[in-house]
């Protein structure tokens, strides 16, 4: 089953449908023989990816698309084994090793090293380099984006990376100053619906501006999210008008709830029920700090402006310590308590 | 009493199909018997020498027979599974894996009283006995038998391993040692059989009237130089002397009967829950009761290694496992050829069999290729007899590979430090298999303490007829053994305990003392129980634990009010004013520290899981608010690693790293600052209440559910990243067919997708940050999925309990679903897909998921205790 946002990305950068000065200044870089090492950075869901790929396939030709699927094991020095997904083809190679968590720098270095040590097998490719993507850039440890810093000096002459972030701010100034800085903004909200209005063009659906619309706000302006949602109230509804509820997924709908709850009652019981709401969440990895972060911001829009900063702080505080600590829950917890505490005094504030 | 009982026969199956006479049979059947024996202590598994060989492991022949030496060989044999707690002669089986060309026939041996425990075994078979006949001369012999002998110890209507009917016609060894001729064809049809499992629970009826044991209460008793511990000597002899559950026996044995007659097509069945809560001793007893044998997985022992020429057990389980198909397929042949007039009788069932894998061929430290090949080994076999296509109901049995039980005894409770220790059928099986379509869960939790007490006397009673014993522990001393939950060592407990022997008056019961009912109440512990009782059930630790998180959540302070102008601590200036608390603390937290019962990490988190009812005072809010701050601070000052351990944890490496002393001083400093904060913060009369409705729960202490979460989350975590691959390898996932799930199972680690780059399929090949595609990818494609097979995992991984809490719904469809795996199951996976169609909140689908059972019943104390 092929999803929409997967059947629908544009394979070339003359069928993206934004930014279209940034697709033509990456066409004439790939034109012109001398490719920097990139850092592209921006929010999810605005097309870095399908950019970098498109982009890809300027530099090689249509070989980039001829797609190997590998799964490697590596051994890290305490002998435990990782498992860890390769997509490549014979010009480049993807990987994501913030997979491996902290063993991410034993994964950079050697595949690094594998890779760059190697020569350009094809000899009739328009490159003499390879090129490495590393998704989440941002994900990396320390250790390993000083391992990649040295890498990328040592082996420039066969390798360029392309590193994929969310935001530069994670990532080594040494890094930063090696690289070409990308950013791929977010698509506004028209330029979502006029790919949804011509995806579901292609899919035969009847189509509901204001909808289109809707999602288009709903989904944040990322791309990803928008195709999948309207997808799923196609997939859902069997007439659709420009009135239908957009599903959001499930994990939101329960924060949603939770958030409401806390809000409705603040008491010992209450708080229990919540925590099991929170337990829920956590063991289906629904990562802690969306938790307080979805929560958070589900809190702040019901509740009057003078608490409004107030619930911010706590929220930073505690998502801090969610980083910090080992015991997830006791923080999420604690935020809850706190909002309770802040929420509860205001309303007496009031009263009184 | 009944008859049936007490009738036994000794049964002993020769290889006999040259054998006309019957005197020469006599003969041969001796020299089978010895060569048989021999046989069993080479390979058994050596498929060329089945002629001879494999019917001689029947012990349940041998032992019997007649001379004591085997009975005490093959019961020696049968022990070497340390676990079971009962000699159920399924463990003798596996030896007998048999091929088509066997004659059972019967030997009596009256020469020697039967041991206990073999009687009951030889008894147990009874009922299932008539489901396995196939052979005619058996039956006659018993017959005529019958009439011969009227002593106690029995005979018992025929028992054969593996009748194959086309053999034995004209032959038929006659191990009768009267020589009796004992032709008699006619009474085949007088045997009451012939049919199977689905008659056997009418034979069983009788005997389960009479209430077992105790229609027994003269046979003496010689086993006394059983050296066994009673949990094996005095385990259960049948499924009603069981004290596990009796919906989870029904559970398994509906799943097994079902796979037998083809109607459910499982292949591997996974018995789980603590050690000691019975779920050996139900299959072995099933087997007897559903008559299939048991082969079981032994890890060889290091010696052995030699001899098999330097293959690894991975390798040899492997080899294992396909042997099992083979001998199933090879009967099958056999059969096939021979079956001339015997039509009627079904040979499948005597080739019933399951392959019991209770003994693990794998160092299991998680990521080893140990476990790889392990997981590969069974994932072939699940592939191999999966479903193929449309292949329908109407398969033969014997058709598919035997289904294997896999028995595992779950750690989940630990300290916090212990997780990555713990053994989970997750962390065994891996995502792949733990979601298999095939594979059966079935849990089983402790034994309530009512089945336990039942069990505990039907041991003593056992025991007293044994050892002569009148006075035994009284039924309060019972009570409070039963409390372990874990069968083996409360018996093991009320050994040791009886061993004391008996001075009069020092044990509160008797064993004539019948009905206890009345005094239950009224006895208490003698002084001995008590002292015994200190003895031995002092190991729990979790009483510690809560005794000591009540000390702190109940936060007793002293009474200022006690005149004398007692002790006041000085207030603290204005703008502190808040912080006045004008009564001390009366908890001494620095000693308290040593009596936690635990390490203190747990003991924080279960802090944390019961602070919350005490909180309820006018202030609630501020009190939870600087309880949970507290405990929240202890949190960043505890020196616990397993974050930084988490696999694929995004903690962005900042796990605190220290070493040595550090984390010892550093454990104290967050006791001292959750305990302190707690005290600090509490209210001070603590009235502890939980909202409206449950009002006894308040004062119900309970284990850090927050320490389980992990096992939960791990089995999603596994199947997230299936489908992180599947989203990866788009044409993996074709899963429109069963065929196309085999190909997952099966795919190689490398796939070149280039064949497929012509259609129009082709699509961008490219990696999804895993938060993008937990948050929002697989929600949405649960939504947007029609494909049932994928609709019921990615529910299982984007579905959450919304709805009231307490809600019951998710019970009953978890006991209906149940008994209707078998063609039914494609209807359940639907399920979820219809109300989900129904349910188009903006909630979307409220289906209740098994995890969340699971979790429930961690809070749950007990739902399956029945009084009676």
């Amino acid at each position: 089953m092929a999803l929409l946002v997967d059947k629908l990305r544009p394979r070339s950068l003359d069928s993206l449908s934004y930014h279209h000065d940034l697709s033509d200044r990456l066409r004439s870089l790939a034109q012109s023989g001398d490719f920097p090492h990139l850092l592209v950075y921006g929010p999810s869901g605005a097309g870095k990816k399908t950019r970098i790929i498109a982009t890809l396939k300027e530099l090689y030709g249509p070989g980039v698309e001829k797609i190997k699927i590998d799964a490697r094991v590596f051994q890290t020095t305490s002998n435990r084994k990782l498992e860890f997904n390769i997509v490549s083809s014979i010009y480049h190679l993807e990987i994501t090793p913030s997979d491996v968590g902290n063993y991410d720098r034993v994964v950079v270095q050697e595949l690094l090293k594998e890779v760059a040590q190697t020569q350009q097998v094809d000899l009739s490719a328009k490159q003499r380099f390879k090129v490495v993507v590393i998704n989440e850039a941002d994900h990396l440890t320390r250790d390993a984006q000083a391992a990649l810093r040295r890498t990328m000096e040592k082996y420039s002459p066969n390798m360029r990376l392309i590193l994929l972030a969310n935001s530069t701010s994670n990532i080594i100034a040494p890094i930063r100053s090696r690289t070409l800085l990308v950013r791929v903004a977010a698509p506004t909200e028209e330029q979502i619906c006029t790919v949804l209005k011509s995806a579901g063009k292609k899919e035969g659906w009847t189509e509901a501006a204001e909808l289109n619309k809707r999602i288009a706000k709903e989904s944040g302006r990322n791309l990803r999210r928008a195709l999948l949602m309207f997808e799923a109230i196609y997939a859902q509804s069997e007439k659709v008008s420009d009135s239908t509820p957009i599903p959001p997924p499930d994990w939101e709908a329960l924060i949603s709830l939770t958030a409401e709850e806390i809000l409705a009652e603040r008491s010992p019981a209450r708080l229990l029920q919540v925590r099991a709401r929170l337990y829920d969440l956590l063991t289906h990895c629904i990562p802690p700090t969306t938790i307080i972060k979805t929560l958070t911001f589900k809190l702040v829009t019901k509740v009057d402006d003078a608490l409004k900063p107030d619930v911010i702080k706590w929220s930073a505080f505690y998502e801090h310590r969610i980083k910090q600590g080992t015991k997830v829950i006791f923080h999420l917890e604690a935020f809850v308590a706190k909002f309770m505490r802040i929420y509860e005094s205001y309303l007496m504030g009031m009263d009184f | 009493m009944d008859t049936r009982p007490s009738k036994r026969q000794r049964r002993f199956t020769v290889y006999s199909s040259d054998t006309d006479d019957d005197i020469e049979a006599q003969i041969e059947t001796n020299d089978a018997k010895s060569a048989s024996h021999a046989a069993t202590k080479g390979s058994r598994n050596d498929v060329t020498q089945l002629p001879i060989g494999d019917s001689g492991p029947s012990s349940k022949a041998l032992p019997l027979l007649s001379s004591r030496p085997q009975t005490t060989s093959t019961s020696g044999y049968s022990n070497s599974r340390s676990h079971s707690s009962t000699p159920s002669p399924e463990k003798k089986k596996p030896g007998k894996p048999l091929n088509g060309k066997l004659t059972g026939d019967s030997l009596r041996s009256f020469f020697q009283p039967a041991s206990e425990e073999q009687r009951w075994s030889s008894q147990k078979f009874e009922p299932t006995r008539p489901a396995e006949s196939t052979t005619e001369k058996a039956g006659d012999d018993d017959d005529l038998i019958e009439d011969d002998y009227d002593s106690f110890d029995e005979l018992f209507t025929q028992h054969f391993i593996n009748a194959d009917i086309g053999s034995q016609s004209g032959t038929g060894a006659q191990g009768n040692s009267q020589d009796k001729p004992c032709h008699n064809p006619p009474s085949i049809k007088t045997n009451p059989t012939g049919k199977r499992a689905s008659s056997t629970k009418r034979f069983l009826l009788p005997q389960s009237l009479k209430g077992g044991d105790q229609s027994r209460p003269s046979a003496t008793v010689t086993a006394e130089d059983d050296g066994r511990p009673w949990a094996q000597k005095y385990g259960p002899s049948n499924l009603d002397e069981l004290a596990v559950h009796k919906r989870k026996v029904t559970d398994v044995q509906n799943w097994l009967n079902d796979v037998f007659i083809g109607r459910n097509r499982g292949r591997l069945l996974v018995l789980r829950g603590p050690a000691g809560c019975g779920k050996t001793t139900t299959v072995s007893l099933l087997s007897d009761t559903l008559g299939f044998d048991v082969l079981e997985w032994k890890n060889p022992p290091a010696s052995e290694f030699n001899t098999k020429g330097y293959t690894s057990i991975g390798a040899q389980f492997e080899e294992f496992l396909g042997r099992g198909d083979k001998f199933s397929g090879l009967e099958l042949d056999g059969a096939d050829k021979t079956s001339d007039a015997g039509a009627s009788h079904d040979p499948a069932s005597s080739q019933r069999r399951i392959i019991l894998i209770e003994e693990f061929p794998t160092i299991l430290s998680r990521n080893s290729s140990g476990l790889a090949a392990f997981r590969l080994s069974l994932q072939r076999y699940l592939a191999a007899t999966a479903p193929s296509g449309s292949s329908n109901l109407a398969v033969p049995e014997g058709a598919l590979n035997p289904p294997i039980v896999l028995i595992i005894s779950e750690t989940l409770l630990g300290s916090a430090s212990s997780v990555l220790d713990n053994l989970t059928a997750h962390r065994l099986l891996g995502p792949d298999i733990y979601n298999h379509p095939n594979t059966t869960f079935i849990d089983f939790n402790n034994i309530a303490p009512t089945y336990m007490q039942k069990a505990l006397r039907l041991v003593l009673e056992k025991e007293a007829r044994h050892s002569r014993r009148v006075q035994i522990p009284g039924p309060a001393f019972l009570e409070r053994i039963s409390e372990i939950g874990d069968i083996r060592s409360a018996i093991s407990s009320l050994e040791f305990v009886c061993l004391k022997g008996d001075k009069a008056g020092a044990w509160g019961g008797s064993i004539n003392k019948k009905t206890k009912k009345s005094s239950r109440n009224g006895v208490g512990l003698t002084q001995m129980e008590k002292e015994s009782l200190k003895m031995v059930t002092q190991r729990e630790a979790s009483l510690g634990i809560f005794h000591a998180v009540g000390k702190i959540i109940y936060n007793k302070r002293e009474e200022v009010s006690s005149t004398t102008g007692s002790f006041r601590p000085p207030s603290p200036p204005d703008h502190l004013r808040h912080h006045d608390r004008p009564k001390v603390s009366q908890v001494w937290v620095d000693e308290l520290m040593d009596e936690t019962g635990t390490d203190i990490q747990t003991f924080i988190s279960a802090l944390h899981e019961n602070y919350v009812p005490s909180c309820e005072c006018l202030s609630s809010t501020d009190c939870l608010d600087e309880c949970i701050g507290a405990l929240s601070d202890s949190d960043m000052l505890c020196a616990d690693q397993r974050g930084a351990q988490r696999h694929g944890a995004r903690v962005g490496g900042a796990g605190n790293f220290s070493a040595g002393i550090d984390i010892l001083r550093q454990d104290e400093i967050s006791y001292q600052v959750a305990t302190r904060g707690l005290l600090f913060a509490l209210p001070h009369p603590v009235k502890r209440k939980l909202g409206s409705g449950r009002g006894n729960d308040a004062y119900k202490m309970s284990y850090p559910k927050s320490l389980r979460l992990w096992s939960a989350s791990e089995e999603i975590e596994g199947l997230i990243d299936l489908w992180m691959k599947r989203l990866l390898n788009p044409f993996g996932t074709a899963v429109s067919q069963p065929s196309g799930i085999q190909g997952w199972k099966n795919r190689s680690a490398v796939y070149d997708t280039n064949q497929y780059n012509d259609s129009d399929t082709l699509r961008t090949v490219t990696m999804m940050p895993r938060n993008d595609a937990l948050l929002w990818h697989l929600p949405y494609m649960a939504k947007i999925s029609q494909n049932e097979l994928e609709t019921e995992e990615l529910h299982k991984i984007t579905d959450f309990h919304i709805g009231a809490h307490g809600d019951l719904s998710h019970k009953s469809d978890d006991h209906v679903s149940d008994p209707l795996l078998g063609p039914n199951r494609l209807l359940r996976r639907r399920l979820p897909h219809t109300k989900f169609q129904g349910n188009n909140s903006t909630f979307g689908p409220q289906l209740p998921q098994p995890l969340e059972d699971q979790e429930e019943k961690l809070a749950l104390s007990d739902d399956d205790i029945v009084d009676d």
